[in-house]
């Protein structure tokens, strides 16, 4: 029934219509100037010229491409010069704080030399070994 | 008459400053002069943009439309054979077809078109206008036509759509078409009776 119906319709009608439909796709002269005026249109042309001529020398010239690859990985080599640095602090601090004669060691999380008396920090670590024991819950 | 005659002694008096045809302003910006480009752009940005709006109707498109071509003509200036005062209109007219050429394509792959979009009010106003095609159009109806062109006009193949839109649109020869195109007038002839098919069976599927 429909497909009966559609092709009834003539060639010449759906053309009308499709000329029609052409003629509402015509912009008004507004809005042509409005889209050619836009702002900063040009300065967006020049910005994609200029990047297009930089990827070009690039195509054409290695030496170039290497360069901006380099440039590139800029900011990868500064953080692998941040790391390094770090861990070479970090192992110059250990270095210092290794138990020497001249450099006291850390026993029990304080330093000895906060401690005038050895003996005392024993009995200390002893009392504090027993409080443990008694506040631990009781089977 | 008088005055007539007094204003044209005062122009003829003053120092004439000729403009720079379109030859001489492609032969500066070669050299790297780019107030002569700039000129160019503002001599034509307008035919760049009427051709644009013959294709797409949103000015985001348009504009996308008008950076390409100009992008593209600066990149090729090398290319550009002068001669005749319409040589740069027509060079720039064909980059800007094939700039939207490729944008047609380029949306063609993205998405294919939306049939399904139309809106039973649409379908509603395309029988209506079958039915009396002749009928004078008011505001109203020419907005909706407008989308609604756009929307059937995206199921055609980019190729018809171009034949279609110079051959309708900007009323142009089989022969100016395939100069444009850079086809062979053979392939335009037969791409505008394909397209022509083809339109037809699009407005059918909803009529």
């Amino acid at each position: 029934m429909w497909n009966k119906r559609n092709t009834h319709i003539d060639d010449e009608k759906l053309d009308r219509l499709s000329d029609e439909l052409f003629r509402a796709l015509e912009a008004s002269e507004s809005e042509i100037d409005n889209a050619a005026e836009s702002p900063f249109l040009f300065r967006r042309i020049r910005a994609r010229i200029e990047s297009e001529q930089r990827r070009l020398a690039e195509e054409t010239n290695p030496w170039l491409a290497l360069m901006t690859q380099f440039r590139q990985a800029i900011p990868v080599f500064a953080l692998l010069a941040v790391v390094a640095l770090a861990s070479s602090l970090y192992l110059h601090t250990n270095e210092t704080n290794k138990p020497t004669p001249d450099n006291p060691t850390l026993v029990a999380g304080l330093p000895l030399f906060l401690q005038d008396d050895p003996d005392a920090l024993d009995a200390s670590l002893v009392g504090w070994q027993s409080n443990n024991r008694s506040s631990q819950p009781k089977e | 008459m008088a005055e007539k005659s007094e204003s044209e002694v005062v122009r003829t008096s003053q120092p004439q400053v000729r403009e720079r045809t379109d030859d001489e302003l492609v032969a500066a910006a070669r050299t790297g002069d780019e107030a002569a480009f700039t000129q160019l752009f503002k001599r034509h940005n307008s035919l760049v943009s009427r051709l644009g709006y013959r294709f797409f109707s949103r000015r985001e498109q348009v504009e996308e439309i008008i950076q390409e071509a100009f992008v593209k003509a600066y990149l090729a200036l090398d290319n550009y054979q002068g001669g005749h005062e319409k040589s740069f209109v027509s060079w720039l007219a064909r980059i800007t077809v094939h700039a939207c050429y490729d944008e047609l394509r380029r949306i063609k792959k993205r998405s294919e078109s939306r049939l399904g979009d139309l809106s039973q009010e649409e379908e509603e106003f395309l029988t209506e206008r079958l039915r009396d095609v002749s009928a004078g159009s008011n505001v109203e109806g020419a907005a909706i036509s407008r989308d609604l062109a756009g929307k059937l006009l995206s199921r055609l193949k980019p190729e018809d759509r171009v034949v279609l839109t110079l051959l309708k649109q900007e009323e142009l020869s089989i022969a100016e078409i395939a100069e444009l195109t850079g086809w062979t007038s053979a392939k335009v002839k037969m791409r505008s009776h394909r397209a022509q098919q083809g339109l037809r069976r699009v407005l059918r599927k909803f009529v």
